[in-house]
Formats: C-alpha cells, structure tokens, sequence
C-alpha cells in the first residue's frame, strides 16, 4: 500500500523539491503551506499516513499545529516528522523525529519510510 | 590620629596659669589646624529632638572641604536647621535625619554611601557621635565614582544585549542558509536518481535546474548581506554614484517584485514623478528591495504604496503598507543592526535588511525614518540629497 504523507512547510522551493523527491520514491504527497491550512485539510477529511512539519511558518508555527493536532483525538495518532534547520529545538516539540536542514534522500526516505 | 589624647582644657593655678594658657592656645591651634586642613569634608551637627525623635539638626561647625564637596558656603549653612538648607532631605526615603539622629542618640557610629537630591551628589561618609545629642559626619564627593560605576553598569548591560542579539543573527543565518541548502541537496539528489531511471522529462529537468538556480540566488543574496555586515563594521561600504532616476529605479524595483507581490496577495502601486540626482543605482535598490520585502512579509494581502518625489533639494522616497504597525518599542531599535521583529521567528529574516538600508541613505548623506501606529500600517521615508559635491 502506497504510504501517504502531508507535507507542511512554508518555503515553496523546499516544499516541492520535498514532494518531488518522495514521490519518485513512490509515496503519495499532499502539500500545505503552513500549520493552519494542514489543520483546516485534515479536519475536513485528509488522512496522512505521516505528516512532515517544518516548525518556523507564518499563521500558524509547527508547534501550534502540533499541539492543535494533540488535543484533536481524531487527528492525534497521526505521526510527526520535523524538519527543522533549528540547532537545538526550543521549545521541544513531541516528533516521532527530528530531520535536520541540509538532509540527504536516503535519511529522508529512511525516516519516512520507517515512521 | 588613633591613640593621641587631647590635653587638658582645666584651667591652671596661680603663676603657671599664662604657661597653661599657651599650651591651651597651642593644642587649640593645633587641632583646628587637624579640622581645617582635614582633605574631607567634615561638620559637627547638633540634633534637634522633639518628643524624643529626631526631627531635624543644625551645623554648628565645619571646615574648609566642606565647601569644596557640597559646593555649599559655610555662611549660609552654619546655624540653620538642615531641612532648609536642604529641604529634599525631609522626603528623602531613607530617613537620614532619623537615621544620624540616631547617631547621636546612641553613640552608634555607622558608615554609609548616599545621594542627597538637592545637591545632585553622592557622598561616602561616615558619621559617629562625639558627644551627646551631637553627631560628625566626615564625608568625600563620590559622585564621579558612582557615575562611572553607572556607566560602566550600563555598558556593561549593552554588551550582554548586543552579545545576544549576535547569538540570534547567528542562529537565524544558520537557519536562512541551511533552507536553501536544503532544497540544493533534494534537487541534486533528484535529478542523479532520474537520471538513473533512463532518460528523464526534459521539462522537469528543467524545472529543478530553475529552482536550483533560485536558490544560489538566495545564498547569493544572503552571503552578500553578510559581507556588507563586515563592509559596513569596517567603514568600506562605498557608493558608485551615477546620474539616475530614482522613478525609473523604483519602477524596476517593482517590476522583479511582481512575482512576490503576486504571492503574498498584496497590490503594489507606484506613483512617481521623475527626480533625478547623483546616487549609487545598486544600493539604492537594495534599500527599496529591503523596505518593500519588509512590507510584504509583515503586511500581507494588503495594498502597498510605493511614491517617489522631489521636494526642496531632497528626493522622497516613501513605502507604505497597511499592515498591523510597529510598536514604539520596536520602532527605536528598528534600525539597529540584528534587530528584528518578534514575527522573524516564524517568517524568516537576519535582522539585517533595515540597519543596511540605514547605512546606505546615510552614506548618501541622506536619512531614513519610519511612522507607524498600531494596526494603522508603518510609512517608510527615504530622503536623500538630490546634488552631492
């Protein structure tokens, strides 16, 4: 079964060479351009596998969605994967994992795949 | 002085009694001589008590320095209750006259550091009671002391700001460089898999090698602000001044611009009239690029109005938004180097695009000033001298 994933970041150039690069790795890519809009997606339905989440996005930052996310029991199960181009995450942020800016495919590909 | 005993002041007996009296005359001279020439200043005050309490007190002596450290005459104090002479001191919180009536009510010397607000001086001093109902202050003008001690304090509070705004730009060009750094690796990456897939999409070649392209760019861009960083520190930032148009300028301005204006939602408008002058093109640019990036960011989906007119010998160069306002606080930073709105933390930035631009108007002898009210939008003024020599 094709894995599917949510894509969360403001930066359109990394958003798309994001989804570009997994899907060719086969997955099933949906985008949103800040935490607001992937919350208004999946509250009307949208059910990732996996959502990747850059945390500095204007509206809404990654940990507001996260939080929002957590107190929404139908959305809450979903598993995180940030990506952050932070050194030390402050405040930390509840992730399955943490990928750092500038990461190869083969780490990306690695922790979605297993996430 | 500790040890030395006063003679006797008893009058003497008989034939010994002009003897006396001349040693009564020498010890008398000698320790006005102590007083007078003492290099602090020193007064001998008598309480003034009113139910038990001290209420106030009196200088009945003091000696030459006293008038060099308070700047007070003698004449004019001598005599007089102290709360005229200094009628700050009946408000003053720390309670001095209870505090040296005490003093001379208990015999309990105490040494102490304080302002007195009517003269605008600090005094280190120490104060003991040399007979009942009396005390002495010996004293010493500290009042440089304390300032330096003052300034030094609030250099000192400088520093450790500026120390943690360069940790923040530190941070936020690490996470400006790494973004795109990021999109680099992915776009390489990709375009190596696809190739290894057999022949790939022209056009999708093409568009990764766009956006690889966009994103030197951007480390271009980011790279040369840090260097106008070191430029600037090292006073280097020169002008290539040229005749130009700042209309035209700010017309090609606008014309990259559609594309992110386009994005964020926002109208830009031009209105200008043709002033010409003797200005460095590149810069200037990058001033207007700087103000209009900010007005984007910080005010989306709102119009922004660009205008450019000359005005007594002056070029006018005005960008307003309709965005939510700079607050007075962040208004007086606002052109410091590394400042940078609470908002960069979620939109971006190296707290560098408005301390440049300060940088290049007044390296063209001209100025920069902002107006701004809460939710009423922030209006940028560029002026700049329309002839240099």
């Amino acid at each position: 079964v094709t894995k599917k994933l949510l894509i969360v970041d403001d930066d359109d150039a990394l958003r798309e060479a994001l989804a570009d690069a997994l899907a060719l790795e086969g997955f099933d890519v949906e985008c949103c351009v800040h935490g607001a809009d992937a919350l208004a997606r999946l509250r009307a339905g949208l059910r990732p596998d996996l959502i990747l989440l850059d945390l500095m996005m204007p509206v809404m930052d990654g940990w507001a969605f996260r939080a929002a996310q957590l107190t929404d029991p139908a959305l809450a199960a979903i598993p995180v994967v940030v990506i952050t181009a932070a050194g030390p995450l402050e405040p930390p942020i509840d992730a399955r994992h943490v990928l750092h800016k500038p990461f190869r495919i083969e780490e990306l590909v690695g922790v979605v795949g297993a996430a | 002085m500790a040890g030395e005993r006063v003679p006797s002041t008893a009058a003497p007996d008989g034939a010994d009694g002009s003897a006396a009296h001349a040693a009564l005359r020498e010890s008398e001279e000698k320790y006005r001589a102590l007083f007078d020439h003492l290099p602090m200043g020193f007064t001998l005050c008598r309480v003034i008590f009113e139910g038990g309490r001290p209420v106030d007190y009196v200088h009945e002596e003091a000696n030459e320095e006293f008038e060099a450290q308070t700047g007070l005459r003698r004449a004019d104090v001598l005599g007089r209750r102290i709360t005229e002479v200094l009628p700050g001191l009946r408000g003053d919180s720390a309670g001095w006259i209870e505090l040296l009536g005490n003093v001379a009510k208990t015999g309990k010397a105490i040494r102490y550091e304080h302002l007195v607000s009517d003269l605008g001086r600090w005094y280190e001093a120490t104060a003991y009671r040399p007979k009942p109902g009396y005390f002495a202050v010996l004293f010493l003008d500290v009042t440089e002391r304390r300032r330096a001690l003052e300034a030094a304090r609030e250099a000192n509070v400088r520093l450790e700001q500026a120390d943690r705004r360069k940790d923040e730009f530190l941070s936020a060009a690490s996470h400006e460089l790494r973004t795109p750094l990021a999109t680099l690796r992915l776009q390489t990456q990709t375009l190596a898999r696809l190739l290894t897939r057999g022949p790939p999409d022209e056009h999708r070649v093409q568009r990764k090698l766009r956006s690889i392209e966009i994103q030197l760019d951007r480390l271009d861009t980011l790279v040369n602000g840090l260097l106008d960083v070191s430029r600037v520190v090292a006073g280097r930032l020169e002008l290539e001044r040229e005749e130009l148009d700042l209309a035209e300028l700010a017309a090609d301005v606008l014309e990259r611009f559609e594309d992110a204006a386009e994005r964020s939602g926002s109208e830009v408008v031009l209105r200008a009239e043709p002033v010409m002058g003797r200005w460095d093109r590149v810069r200037l640019e990058q001033v207007l690029t700087n103000l209009l990036h900010n007005a984007l960011k910080f005010a989306p989906r709102r119009p922004v109005e660009v205008t450019v007119s000359g005005r007594d010998g002056q070029a006018l160069l005005v960008i307003r938004d309709h965005g939510p306002g700079i607050s007075p606080e962040l208004r007086a930073r606002l052109f410091g180097r590394f400042e940078r709105a609470a908002e960069s933390r979620t939109l971006g930035g190296l707290g560098l695009g408005l301390w440049i631009s300060r940088e290049i108007v007044a390296a063209h002898g001209g100025s920069i000033s902002v107006e701004s009210a809460a939710g009423a939008g922030s209006t940028f003024t560029v002026a700049l001298p329309r002839r240099t020599t």
